[in-house]
Parts: C-alpha cells; sequence; structure tokens
C-alpha cells in the first residue's frame, strides 16, 4: 500500500486541557507512491460558443484545442461540446487515433458563435457524453472555457449559481468526473468568483486567460496539470472520532473550502478526488474535541484512512491520530508550526471568500476591515505578489474607488496559491 | 472561551481556536511564563533549552524573550548572572508579523556604533557560521565584494548570493541586506523589510551602512549568523 498512497496525520497543538471543548487542527497529508504510472484521460472539452466569443476569442479557443487534441495518446478519450442557445457535441468521445485527430480538427475549425450562453445545458450535454466512460482507471475531467455570465436560452444573466454548482459538485461526488474552468477576457464579464468556485465544487481548478492569445498556454497549464493524474478517485474517511468535523479545506496544492462534513455514526466521508504525480495534496480538518469521560493522559481522536482503486484493487491507507491531555500550560502552549502554517493559508482563503462578500454587499468598512487582516496574514505567510494586489485594492478604497472584479480575481488566483510540503 | 477582538464581530469561539472562526481575526494566545535558570531560557513553545542570549529557538524557531542587554559586542561579552534574561513576556505561537515589527522601527533601531577597531576585512576572508536556523553549522563565505541576502524567488528572478530559503519559514525577505566590503570594512545594509537585520541583537536602521566585525552575532529574520574569519 505504501507504494500507491500513504498517509502522514499531524494535530497543531499535541496537548488539550482535561475539561471542556477545544479546537483542534489535524493536518492530513496524502502522498502518491512516487513513480506511479499516469493514467488515460477521459476528457471532456466545453467550449462557449456564445455570440461574445466572436473574433480573436473564438479562434483562439479552436487554436487551443486543437493543440490539446494533439497531445492525445491513442489509449486516451476526448470529447468536445459546444454551448451557446442550447449544447451539442462537437467530437463525440471517442479514443485519439490519428485519424481521430483528423476529422476532430476539421469539426472545430467549423466552430461558428451565436446566441446565449446556456451553461446548464452545455453541462448536462458534456457530462452525459463522458459519464459512461468514467471508472477508476482513468482520470475523468471537463475543460470549460467561458468568457461570460451563464444566461437562459433568451440570453437573460442566470445568477440561481447554486444550481450549476450543485451540478458539478453532484456529478464529482457521483461519477468522479472532475471540472476545470477558465474565465477568458475581463472578470467583470465572466464571474471570477462563480467559475471558482463552480471547480471547487468538482475538485478541478480554475484559471484565467485575460487575453485570447493567453489561451493555448492556460489550455496546456491544466492539461498538464490533468495528464500528471495518478490516482483518480481518493477518498478520506475519518471514523471513531471523538468530537466534531467545523471545518474541511483542501490547502496543498491549492486551496479549496468544502462544505461542512457530514457525521454519520462517528464516520466522516469526504471525496477529494485526484492525485497528481509526485505531488502531496494536505488537508486541514477544524475538529472541536471533547475531554475525556476519565482522567488519562493519552486518547484516540480518531482514525484517519484514505482509500482509493488502483490497477483494479481497492487500497487504503489508515492511520490512527492520538491526542494527549493535559493542563501544564507549557504543554497546552506547544504548537506544530507545519499545521500552523497550513490553519494561516485556510485562513487566508476564508478572507477571501469574506472580501469578496463584502465587495458584493458595497460595505466599505467591512472592506477595509478584511483587507487589513488579509494584508496581515499575507505578510506572514511571505506572499509578496499577494500582498501588493491587497495594497492596491486598499488605495481604491482610500480614493473613494470601488474594487474591481479584475483586482478580486487576481486575488482570488494569488491566494488560492500555497506552497508545496517539503 | 475567546472572544474574537474584533469590535464588529465579539464572537465567542471554542476554546484553542486561534483565529476567529467568524471573522478570521488572530485570537490571542494564552502564552506559558518562560522558564529562565541561571544562563538557560526554555522555549515557552517547545520546551527546548537555549543559551539566554539566543533570539529564537533553536529547536522551533519560537521568539525567545531577550535580556536587556548593551548594544556593545554582547557576543564576546560574559553573560550576567544571576539577572533575569527575560524583558518581557514572549510572543504567542504565531510569528510575529512584518508590520509589528515595522512598528517598532523607528524606537528599536540600533544605534550607529562606532566605527570597529581589529583586522582589514576583505573578500574571502570572512565567513558567516549559522548559529540559529534550519541547518546549524552551514556557512558562507563572503567571496565578493558586494552580497545580496534573501531568498531566492524564480517569479521575480531575485537570486540572492546568500540564500537562506532553507534556513527559516519565511521571516528572511527576498531582498534582505546587503554585505558590503569597503576599504577594509565589511558593512551590512538592512534593506527596509520589516524582519529586521539585527547585530548582536538589536535592530540595524533601514537603508543605512553598519560595521561588522568578526565575532558579531548578525540576523536576519530569525536566523543568526556569526561572522568569522575563513582560515
Amino acid at each position: 500500500m505504501a507504494d500507491v498512497l500513504s498517509i502522514r496525520t499531524g494535530l497543531d497543538k499535541e496537548f488539550r486541557p482535561t475539561r471542556g471543548d477545544f479546537l483542534q487542527t489535524l493536518m492530513i497529508e496524502l502522498s502518491p507512491g512516487r513513480g506511479m504510472r499516469t493514467l488515460p484521460l477521459n476528457l471532456g472539452i466545453l467550449l462557449d460558443v456564445s455570440s461574445s466569443m466572436q473574433g480573436a476569442k473564438l479562434e483562439n479557443a479552436k487554436k487551443a484545442c486543437i493543440f490539446l487534441l494533439q497531445q492525445l495518446s491513442p489509449q486516451d478519450r476526448a470529447t468536445v461540446c459546444t454551448f451557446s442557445s442550447g449544447a451539442q457535441t462537437v467530437v463525440s468521445p471517442q479514443l485519439f487515433s490519428e485519424s481521430v485527430q483528423v476529422a476532430s480538427t476539421q469539426a472545430i475549425e467549423n466552430l461558428r458563435c451565436t446566441g446565449a450562453t446556456e451553461l446548464l445545458a452545455g453541462l448536462d450535454q458534456v457530462y452525459k457524453e463522458i459519464a459512461p466512460h468514467q471508472s477508476a482507471e482513468v482520470t475523468s475531467y471537463i475543460i470549460l472555457l467561458s468568457d461570460g455570465e451563464p444566461t437562459d436560452s433568451q440570453g437573460y444573466i442566470d445568477d440561481d449559481y447554486a444550481k450549476f454548482l450543485d451540478r458539478a459538485g453532484n456529478e464529482f461526488e457521483k461519477s468522479g468526473i472532475s471540472l476545470s474552468t477558465i474565465g477568458l477576457g475581463s472578470a467583470t464579464d465572466f464571474n471570477a468568483a462563480f467559475l471558482r468556485d463552480l471547480a471547487d465544487r468538482a475538485s478541478g481548478k480554475f484559471l484565467m486567460a485575460p487575453r485570447p492569445e493567453d489561451l493555448q498556454e492556460t489550455f496546456e497549464e491544466e492539461f498538464g496539470r490533468i495528464r500528471s493524474t495518478v490516482l483518480s478517485e481518493v477518498t478520506i474517511e475519518i471514523n471513531r472520532l471523538n468530537g466534531r468535523v467545523r471545518r474541511f479545506w483542501r490547502v496543498v496544492p491549492d486551496k479549496k473550502m468544502f462544505d461542512p462534513p457530514k457525521e454519520n455514526n462517528g464516520s466522516i466521508t469526504i471525496p477529494v478526488g485526484a492525485l497528481q504525480l509526485d505531488q502531496p495534496q494536505a488537508y486541514v480538518a477544524d475538529i472541536v474535541t471533547r475531554a475525556p469521560d476519565e482522567p488519562v493522559e493519552r486518547g484516540l481522536l480518531c482514525q484517519v484512512a484514505a482509500i482509493t482503486e488502483n490497477d483494479g484493487v481497492s487500497q487504503r491507507s489508515e492511520g490512527n491520530v492520538l491526542i494527549s491531555y493535559s493542563d501544564n500550560e507549557v504543554e497546552l502552549s506547544q504548537r506544530n508550526q507545519e499545521v500552523v502554517r497550513l490553519l494561516q493559508e485556510a485562513n487566508d482563503y476564508k478572507l477571501q471568500i469574506d472580501l469578496e462578500s463584502a465587495v458584493q454587499s458595497g460595505d466599505r468598512r467591512k472592506m477595509t476591515g478584511i483587507l487589513e487582516r488579509k494584508k496581515k496574514m499575507t505578510q506572514r505567510l511571505g506572499k509578496t505578489s499577494a500582498t501588493k494586489v491587497l495594497e492596491n485594492m486598499e488605495d481604491t478604497l482610500e480614493s473613494g474607488g470601488h474594487i474591481s472584479p479584475d483586482d478580486l480575481a487576481v486575488s482570488s488566483i494569488e491566494t488560492k496559491k500555497t506552497k508545496r510540503l517539503a | 472561551m475567546p472572544k474574537c477582538p474584533n469590535p464588529e464581530c465579539g464572537h465567542d469561539n471554542v476554546d484553542g481556536t486561534q483565529f476567529c472562526e467568524m471573522c478570521g481575526e488572530e485570537l490571542e494566545q494564552d502564552a506559558a511564563a518562560p522558564v529562565v535558570v541561571g544562563d538557560t531560557v526554555f522555549c515557552p513553545k517547545c520546551n527546548a533549552a537555549n543559551a539566554a542570549d539566543n533570539v529564537a529557538c533553536e529547536a522551533c524557531g519560537a521568539d525567545l524573550p531577550q535580556s536587556d542587554a548593551p548594544d556593545a559586542d554582547v557576543a564576546s561579552a560574559p553573560a550576567p548572572e544571576n539577572e533575569p534574561a527575560v524583558a518581557s513576556a514572549p510572543d504567542t505561537a504565531e510569528p510575529q508579523s512584518d508590520e509589528d515589527d515595522a512598528s517598532q522601527n523607528q524606537v528599536d533601531a540600533a544605534p550607529v556604533p562606532d566605527a570597529p577597531a581589529g583586522p582589514k576585512l576583505e573578500p574571502g576572508q570572512v565567513k558567516l557560521s549559522v548559529e540559529q536556523g534550519m541547518v546549524t553549522g552551514k556557512q558562507y563565505v563572503l567571496g565578493d565584494p558586494e552580497m545580496l541576502v534573501g531568498r531566492e524567488d524564480e517569479d521575480e528572478e531575485i537570486y540572492p548570493d546568500i540564500d537562506l530559503d532553507d534556513q527559516d519559514e519565511g521571516y528572511v525577505h527576498r531582498r534582505h541586506a546587503t554585505l558590503k566590503f569597503d576599504d577594509g570594512q565589511l558593512t551590512v545594509t538592512h534593506l527596509g523589510g520589516g524582519n529586521k537585520t539585527r547585530i548582536n541583537n538589536r535592530p540595524i536602521p533601514d537603508n543605512e551602512a553598519q560595521p561588522l566585525k568578526l565575532g558579531d552575532k548578525v540576523s536576519f529574520g530569525k536566523v543568526v549568523l556569526r561572522v568569522l574569519p575563513n582560515a
């Protein structure tokens, strides 16, 4: 098992008081075995071909899409779907032999722009195409490109974002299909927070291509990441939990806030998606731990397991997390700096979400307060670029201006970055 | 139950919480009193024994309380006996922020010492040896007339001559300080970041060359190095 997937855990505070509830942060690090073989792809490309994509945007999207298909091997399967007013399949799901490459290129070259941005129809279409080919032996990913807000078939903006998020989230949980999103152009057009949340819900990644000519590079970047997947459906299980999980985050290699996990008889199951080659992932869980019923020095907080499938065989790696009980001030003040740092990263992300919410509400006082706290956090984390973006926002607010969606989107992307664990 | 200090929040958090669950504000942690025995101070975080004049714990890198030592050559001065080495309560578990440090910049700046007496120092004749950091004992020979001390950042194309990236956890700035040989004298200039450069534990002013002599202890962020002859 150690060759396929290993697990490492740590607590920010090894000791907790002998009485009362106490918050401890649990780190769970998952590492795939070194040098594992990468999985074949089950790839869906979903392109926005609404009328706003006319011109350089569409031409560059075609180029990027064709480039990406050219990188596929004969054992990779791919499909290309488009959406505008409705959705259609341009390249049906098939293994990518040379002859398929030629035919697909032709089909993509013929794409034309028209109509609205009916994203939900597009999602339905692409899920329908790739779901039948999903298994633990392939990595199933969708790359979505859009330059605008989702609309209904009439072109009216459809801001009922929850239904998009639920669609992507359910499909990920049910079928293990991940979704990455690429926003093209200015964030004033495409709602960066929505595209980010959509990717988060489906365990993908959000990227931005500010100019059409950036598209190929952006596609390539995400394709490279997807291509290096070695385990496609990984689940974390927390069992025999002596407490309750309040929050659960992924912090490495990038950040994602999960919905509050639901507990079932002391067990929590969290699907976390794919692991890439030689790329550990770290998660943190805030757990309100309980005091022991009887005086003891040490006890079990929980058992943590990572479960996946490799070469058709179910694999499980697990470990016990122990806590020590003490009322000694020195022991209680001990901190595991590795976990504290990850916790700071997680809180930095929370502050980003709070900032977005404050900007949306227009409450300038709130924005100023959050910016101040977030700047302090990014400085502590040594994130210079992120700090600069926040300083620009502070200047904008001080001079009576408004924080732009682009600034907010850049801040979101900077906030998402974390350093890989050593 | 720690109450959030943010006046607009005031949320009652569960004991042990480090950042307010509602607004992300950092919460004050109960700091344990440091234990000082003679010339040894025990880290309030990990309990490791440290020399009383250490600025950071050798085991975990946490801030250690400082004695009211004179600004002269602390490294070579004998440690005062029967005198508490602790000037104030230690910081909490969280690293000191740039802002906090920057706010002390003016008041804490070390007075400019007199020009040092001693041998002339030339490139190649001096080295720095890590006394407190992730890799203690690591040495850096000062082989060039001018050298940048900092952390490598490929994105910004910053490649310092003395890269302390593997020595600490982000307290060293990417462009932290410069070391310069000038007319037989070695100087260090802090380049303005919030995490200071210190000579013998005392922070130096920003952007002003300060003389360094053999035996001095120079700190960049939380990495402490000794200036030694390169035999």
